[in-house]
């Protein structure tokens, strides 16, 4: 644990607190219990606005090379286990985002829970404090720790308020999060006894930068590379989800109540996404271009999947977690393809996945709380009764789907950009992914909001409260921000990313290409992997 | 053939013996209060035996980091030793906690009600086996074990049939005491082959012989005969039959101290055969026993996986715990065989993982089997506490719940408990020593079990609850019931969060010379 408490481990660890705070409420004074939670949630979110606020991306990092607002001190000494947490470019907006979420979840669904609400706030606080550990440790076990710490927060969110499929939908989501968990602890294991070997370090260790610094210097082989990839990749693959591991995610989202959907599309999937980027890449450079043919398949089979498939769903939950398979297979394709501009914008569209993701959530748990179905065949011409309800939709809508000038666009975009450096074919399949999105979303949204209020009961559905209203708009607001001025967030993210790729790119695997490819270019004085790195993984997806 | 009946006298050391003297004292000074202490004066049994676990407590302290050792080697207080003597008495002591909870006569919410002290014969019986599980874990002779196992197992085949208005209990007494006596035939008969192949019953000379010897299969069967006679003891698959049915039937606080100090004493003194007896012929049993380890945790889980009453379904998971707590006889064969010097071969992994584990286990599996017991307390305990009887308990008692949950959490292998860093110690361990596919099975069980623990949870938190269900009263509150699950508790978040301190302990235990 920390001995000296910085800014980041109070970012991670205050929701605790508040969790403490809650236990002392009476548990039938909701609004006392309310007000704590909340508040709780916004010091912590301004905590890490001061996170961001001090996040230079230019800045080497002091402690650990890259990373910034670094602490480490010894945690489990006898088993080598270290407390080490720090943000760079990719963590610090997926720390911010699980620290707005909260506050988020908290008012927009101000009055959705009734019952247990005293719990519930608890567990809401419990799973922040797994998922931003998540995106902050730096030592495999205490990941580890937050990764599976989060689980049980979040099985009590989806098994106690979620909807009729609950039980089932609880099971399906621990059992299968643990089943691939499993594999990467026994690979974290492996990593950490070969860190010991060579006797070059004094010692094992689960640190993270330490053995990307280590593996790099002593390459682990090819074969053990692939095992051990797998090993991890299972694990982030059924997180985030990619294609076949999908089959979780429409029974969690679609039973969990408001606040988990928006918790496990906004940040919860992220956990996968960012595994692969800061385990699989850069600790196995060679297995990820080996297995990235694959992966890119996988990712363009989600995208063209999941959009067909939500495009048919009659239950507007469901729809939208559909699209989550989609728009993650968009950020797998991105990470894969192993340039700037992919892995770039694959980073952003986490981000503007969890935005719009997240609202459509916030917005389809709004109007259920109201109407209590979400079967797009009850509504219709929603437009003329709920107007404010209407146009925060249509931008969330358009966010998810990438009309320019709104977030979507630029995490799309740049991934389609990388992806067709590599491989054309795959980049024009994804393209496709796009459009489907533009159908099944604009299908949906005429369905809903258009047409006569042939229904009795939609006449009168009250429009979105001033709580509601303070929980979209700041959503809103940032959509815009992302989407027409995005340079500051690419900057960040760009200094994250960087080491990340040029390591990719400076892999023996890459090398052994590269003298085969650039062979011309190595008698310059040129870094040959600058020629690798836009040749190689198009051989690497063509093979 | 001097060992067995040794002509000149061993030299006997009684500090080495003291914290088994001091629980042998409290045998006997208890055993005369059974004649005297009636009515109120009954609280002194539970606080004598107290005090006596205390003084064996601090015996143990005085010979932290001795390592000496009495009856020429027979009996030794390493720190091994030493540490499995503080997980035997937190165990009794714990337990005699809870058991004064039911029968302590000033408590006015005694769920007897009347406050009498029944079977208080309960006490000496305790210190009982925790005197055979200290003499088990200090052997290094196969005589001396095989008396530690006898001093272990009859009090605990009386303990499970005491609750004698139970049927069930007194089947399980019955069921519990063949099994033992048919373990203890294989015992006996594998250590005079043994005895037979080698001429030895120290572990050091045994080792010896079978280090210089090629083959030799009396001594080979020997070795079998035991590995089954301490299989039934801690119920591997396919010698566990006996293990749910006396679970299930032997009253609950009983069922938890089984579970946890039966497996401690049987496992490190499996550890110590394994590495200091026969470690040279690992090739030999390394396979079977992997066999073993794998058939017990896969056996265990699905067999848990449909069952509704409470305490079968924690039998079969104490059956996979066997399981997985197998590993580390098979990391004893790793150690010995990457030893730079064989025949000094030290143990430190298996012996260090599996202490943490057995002490994290203890915390979880007694704080359950008390929270079963405090549950069905208002049952007369004749009845069985089954996965729809917790439905609800969410709402009807939180407390309860919130503690059960972190229990199980723990036995599955959480983060935050200790149940997860006793597996991930040992599972680190057993890759070390190459154990790889093997720990990816164990890792794939824990998922597999998992369904199970959490099946409970549901129940409790998730299923809708009916309105005569709600109705049900409260267990009624008792402060000793929330001292034991408070110290069980903490314990286990303790283990999972902090463990630096007793790590740093553990770090500094060995066997083998």
């Amino acid at each position: 644990m920390p001995e000296s408490l910085d800014i980041l481990s109070l970012v991670v660890f205050l929701p605790l607190f508040g969790v403490l705070v809650l236990g002392f409420i009476n548990k039938d004074d909701h609004g006392t219990l309310k007000i704590v939670a909340l508040v709780t949630s916004l010091i912590t979110f301004f905590l890490s606005l001061l996170i961001y606020f001090g996040f230079d991306a230019n800045a080497a990092g002091k402690l650990i090379p890259g990373y910034q607002f670094v602490n480490q001190s010894s945690w489990i000494p006898a088993l080598n286990v270290r407390y080490v947490v720090g943000v760079d470019g990719i963590s610090l907006y997926l720390l911010l985002m699980t620290t707005f979420l909260l506050p988020v979840c908290i008012l927009g669904t101000w009055n959705h829970i009734k019952d247990k609400l005293k719990l519930y706030l608890q567990m809401l606080l419990l799973v922040t404090v797994g998922i931003s550990g998540v995106f902050v440790a730096l030592d495999m076990i205490l990941f580890f720790f937050f990764w599976e710490v989060m689980l049980i927060p979040m099985y009590f969110l989806i098994g106690i308020w979620g909807s009729k499929n609950r039980i089932y939908a609880t099971y399906k989501f621990v059992i299968y999060t643990m089943a691939g968990s499993a594999l990467m602890l026994a690979a974290m294991i492996y990593l950490y006894l070969q860190s010991g070997h060579l006797g070059h370090y004094s010692n094992y260790t689960f640190v993270l930068p330490d053995l990307i610094d280590y593996f790099e210097q002593f390459p682990l082989s090819p074969e053990i590379q692939a095992i051990l990839f797998w090993g991890f990749a299972i694990a982030f693959a059924i997180k985030v989800p990619l294609f076949p591991f999908h089959t979780w995610l429409p029974d969690a989202h679609t039973e969990a109540p408001t606040a988990g959907s928006i918790i496990l599309a906004g940040v919860l999937l992220k956990m996968g996404t960012y595994g692969f980027i800061r385990f699989c890449l850069p600790l196995f450079p060679d297995a990820s271009h080996q297995f990235a043919g694959v992966i890119a398949v996988l990712a363009v089979i989600g995208i063209i999947y999941g959009a067909l498939v939500a495009a048919v769903q009659p239950d507007l939950k469901r729809l939208v977690a559909y699209s989550s398979v989609a728009h993650l297979g968009f950020v797998m394709l991105g990470l894969f393809a192993f340039n700037q501009q992919g892995v770039d914008g694959a980073v952003l569209q986490m981000v503007n996945h969890g935005l719009s993701t997240g609202a459509l959530f916030l917005l389809v748990g709004i109007l259920y709380d109201r109407r209590h179905t979400r079967m797009i065949s009850d509504f219709g011409g929603l437009a003329r009764t709920m107007p404010v309800y209407f146009v925060i939709f249509l931008i969330m809508m358009l966010s998810s789907i990438g009309l320019p000038g709104l977030n979507g666009f630029v995490g799309e975009f740049l991934i389609l950009l990388g992806a067709f450096k590599v491989s054309p074919l795959m980049g024009g399949l994804a393209t496709t992914g796009v459009i489907l999105a533009a159908v099944y979303m604009l299908w949906m949204f005429r369905r809903v909001f258009y047409g006569e209020v042939d229904k009795p009961e939609n006449k009168n559905v009250p429009d979105l409260r001033p709580v509601e209203l303070c929980a979209l708009v700041p959503i809103v607001l940032i959509c815009f921000w992302i989407g027409l001025y995005a340079t500051p967030f690419l900057n960040h993210i760009g200094s994250g990313t960087a080491p990340i790729i040029e390591r990719l790119n400076s892999s023996a695997y890459s090398v052994k290409h590269a003298v085969i490819e650039g062979s011309a270019n190595l008698e310059k004085d040129e870094h040959p992997l600058k020629t690798a790195k836009v040749i190689l993984p198009e051989e690497d997806w063509n093979e | 053939m001097s060992s067995l009946i040794s002509i000149q006298p061993l030299p006997v050391d009684l500090h080495v013996m003291s914290p088994a003297i001091w629980i042998a004292a409290g045998i006997i000074f208890t055993m005369f209060l059974l004649f005297g202490a009636r009515g109120k004066l009954a609280v002194l049994l539970p606080i004598s035996t107290l005090v006596f676990l205390a003084g064996a407590f601090f015996a143990s302290t005085s010979l932290w980091n001795g390592g000496k050792s009495s009856f020429g080697g027979t009996f030794v207080a390493d720190n091994a030793a030493l540490f499995a003597n503080f997980i035997f008495i937190l165990c009794a002591a714990i337990t005699v906690i809870a058991i004064t909870a039911r029968y302590c006569p000033f408590s006015k919410s005694s769920p007897d009600g009347e406050g009498t002290m029944e079977s208080p014969e309960v006490f000496p019986l305790l210190l009982t086996v925790a005197l055979g599980a200290m003499i088990m874990a200090a052997s290094r002779n196969l005589i001396v074990t095989f008396l530690g196992i006898e001093t272990l197992s009859i009090p605990l085949y009386v303990l499970a049939g005491i609750n004698l208005e139970s049927e069930r209990s007194k089947e399980a007494s019955l069921k519990y005491f063949l099994s033992g006596a048919f373990a203890s035939g294989f015992l006996a008969y594998g250590i005079s082959l043994v005895y037979g192949a080698v001429g030895k019953l120290d572990y050091a000379a045994i080792k010896m012989i079978a280090f210089a010897i090629s083959s030799d299969y009396t001594l080979y069967a020997g070795l079998a005969l035991i590995a089954v006679g301490f299989g039934f003891k801690v119920a591997l698959v396919p010698f566990h039959a006996w293990a749910p049915d006396v679970y299930q039937g032997s009253p609950a606080l009983i069922t938890g101290f089984m579970a946890s100090i039966v497996k401690a004493a049987a496992f490190i003194a499996m550890l110590r055969f394994f590495g200091e007896a026969v470690a040279p012929l690992y090739e030999i049993w390394w396979l079977p026993i992997a066999v073993l380890a794998v058939l017990t945790q896969t056996f265990g889980n699905i067999l848990a996986l449909n069952q509704t009453s409470l305490k079968r379904l924690l039998a079969y998971s104490s059956i996979a715990h066997a399981g997985y707590l197998t590993i580390a006889i098979l990391i004893i064969g790793g150690e010995w065989s990457h030893a730079i010097n064989r025949f000094r071969a030290v143990f430190s992994d298996a012996v260090q993982s599996s202490l943490f584990y057995l002490a994290g286990y203890a915390f979880a599996v007694i704080g359950v089997f008390t929270i079963i017991w405090w549950l069905s307390g208002r049952f007369k305990e004749t009845a069985l506490l089954s996965v729809d009887d917790v439905q609800g308990l969410g709402q009807r008692h939180p407390f309860a719940a919130a503690m059960m949950t972190v229990f199980l959490l723990s036995l599955a292998g959480f983060p935050i408990t200790a149940g997860f860093l006793g597996k991930f110690y040992l599972f680190t361990s057993a890759i070390k020593q190459g154990f790889a596919i093997l720990v990816v099975i164990s890792l794939l069980n824990a998922v597999l079990s998992a369904y199970y623990y959490l099946k409970v949870v549901v129940a409790m938190y998730m299923r809708p609850v009916s309105g005569d269900q709600l109705e049900q009263p409260a267990p009624l509150v008792n402060g000793w019931i929330y001292t034991v699950i408070w110290i069980t508790a903490i314990g286990t978040i303790w283990l999972g969060v902090i463990p630096g301190s007793l790590l740093g302990l553990i770090a500094r235990i060995t066997i083998g010379s």
